[in-house]
């Protein structure tokens, strides 16, 4: 009996080995995927029950509730206003971040003084808690200002930590080879430091984009432009509609979400353009190798 | 051209002390010494990459004004650059079509023009040192310095190298300052041999290669005899320091 047990179960292994080639890699996926849904299933499950015993749509709105107010938020006065608002707020504050990180990172990572000089400004602003530099920020500034300055001093140290980081990284050699050749430093930069830092650039520029838009929201809270998502949440706070305080969190959410995803499909479509020149590369390959 | 009275020093460690030697126009001059010894260092004063405590500021200046190219000892390419890009890299010359033309020339040249599109993670050691050598060849230059360039390759490839080496260089006989331990890589390349002794480098002989670059080869028996030679002047120059 028992020696009839184990056979079966290693006829069953064997089994499974041969369609494992084939399945495991379907297989892998897919329980990924309903990982994921059990996930969030769980999480709305967890929320209906806490709204249930809350039992007051003002204080815990019900799933229900704010997907009922996420499909009505689009056709409100403004929307589209405050969404592209808090976009192109986005979008300067991250622009400028990137060009003045890039700058101050290369300094930084080029010269030992320049790093000594802009370590302390670099420290006091990532040690800075957001909101004081909004506060302060709306004494200095017009409203529709704070939130892109904001956005800008919070994630340009990222940018230039990151950059100085890489530029310290890039291959002693190669800059050596470049200084002996004399290449000139448009060249030198276009394509040595450049592509050499392109993963740092990815890195920071990835964690800079989900800073900003969390960092350009909080600052419209407070700031108040015409339009823009803070603006809008903020009211939805002061008229107790907390159901749309939910679906204009969730419209913030998308909009995160929806820039990453553009992000990494951007850096992926770089990675494989350079693979797929690199393969397309090896098929040719010629016949009758050279010697050496 | 005369270089003399070149001193070195890394922190407490002096390199290289009071060093004169003289460097013919148009040959190809091999500095063999003993590993550590500051041939390294040598070189890349002469070639500006760093600076002398001190030196006759004439005689380095002289050698300093000539346009000068390079052959490391590692092929120091770009590794997301194709050989053609890397090759055209160094190039001067405005236009794009013209660089491009230049650099496929010596990539023919060096028997790597099916290779122009390959990254250098897709060609063994061999062909990427071959990359190298069209660059500094492309590279218009009166000096070229190699840092033993075809260290670490077997026999075969080095001598391989060696060849393309010479039929490239054939073609305008540019002045070569090459430093080595390695004895076959300075008898096969070197018109004259400096001989270096242990740091702080002093010359220890100076010697002319008696045998035609045509002819050098390892069954030639004056190579043979003169690689004998410089295995005996390595080995006592380290015996004195014991």
């Amino acid at each position: 009996m028992t020696v009839g047990r184990t056979r079966s179960r290693r006829s069953f292994v064997v089994r499974r080995n041969r369609t494992d080639n084939v399945l495991n890699h379907f297989s892998g996926r897919l329980r990924g995927y309903l990982i994921f849904a059990g996930s969030v299933l769980v999480l709305v499950v967890v929320w209906q029950i806490a709204a249930s015993i809350v039992g007051l749509d003002i204080i815990l709105p019900r799933p229900a509730s704010v997907l009922k107010e996420l499909v009505l938020v689009p056709s409100q006065p403004g929307f589209l206003q405050s969404l592209e608002a808090t976009i192109a707020r986005g979008i300067s504050g991250f622009l400028l971040s990137a060009a003045v990180g890039f700058a101050v990172g290369l300094l930084t990572g080029l010269s030992r003084n320049a790093e000594s000089a802009f370590r302390p400004v670099l420290t006091l602003i990532q040690s800075t808690p957001v909101m004081s530099v909004i506060l302060l920020a709306l004494i200095w500034f017009q409203t529709g200002g704070v939130p892109v300055f904001v956005a800008f001093l919070m994630s340009f140290p990222v940018i230039a930590l990151n950059v100085g980081r890489g530029v310290r990284e890039v291959d002693p050699q190669l800059v050596e080879m470049a200084k002996a050749f004399k290449l000139k430093g448009a060249r030198v930069l276009g394509r040595l430091y450049i592509p050499s830092l392109s993963p740092y650039l990815v890195a920071a520029a990835s964690i800079s984009v989900g800073l900003t838009w969390r960092v350009v929201i909080a600052a419209e809270v407070l700031s108040q432009p015409v339009f823009g998502i803070g603006t809008q949440l903020q009211q939805a706070r002061v008229e107790l509609e907390t159901a749309r305080v939910f679906a204009w969190t969730a419209v913030a959410v998308i909009l995160t979400g929806g820039s990453d995803l553009l992000f990494y499909l951007f850096s992926r479509l770089i990675r494989r353009r350079r693979d797929s020149s690199a393969a397309t590369a090896s098929k040719s390959l010629p016949k009758g190798s050279v010697g050496a | 051209m005369k270089l003399s009275g070149i001193q070195k020093s890394f922190g407490p460690a002096v390199v290289l002390e009071d060093l004169s030697m003289e460097i013919p126009r148009g040959g190809i001059t091999a500095i063999l010494g003993p590993s550590g010894c500051g041939k390294t260092t040598l070189l890349r004063i002469c070639a500006g990459l760093i600076e002398p405590d001190s030196s006759d500021e004439a005689s380095l200046g002289e050698l300093r004004k000539l346009r000068a190219s390079f052959l490391f000892q590692e092929p120091r390419l770009l590794p997301w650059e194709t050989s053609l890009q890397n090759v055209e890299l160094v190039l001067q010359s405005i236009s794009p079509a013209e660089r491009r033309a230049h650099a496929l020339h010596f990539l023919e040249l060096v028997g790597l023009r099916d290779y122009s599109e390959f990254r250098p993670a897709e060609l063994s050691g061999g062909m990427r040192q071959r990359v190298s050598i069209a660059r500094s060849f492309a590279y218009e230059s009166e000096m070229l310095y190699m840092d033993e360039p075809f260290q670490g390759l077997d026999l075969e490839l080095k001598l391989g190298l060696i060849e393309t080496f010479f039929s490239l260089w054939k073609q305008d006989a540019r002045t070569v300052l090459l430093v080595t331990h390695d004895v076959l890589e300075a008898v096969l390349l070197g018109d004259q041999i400096i001989v270096l002794t242990q740091r702080p480098a002093r010359v220890r002989a100076e010697l002319l290669n008696p045998v035609n670059q045509s002819e050098r080869s390892l069954s030639h028996p004056e190579t043979l005899t003169l690689q004998g030679k410089l295995y005996d002047l390595l080995l006592s120059s380290t015996d004195t320091l014991r």
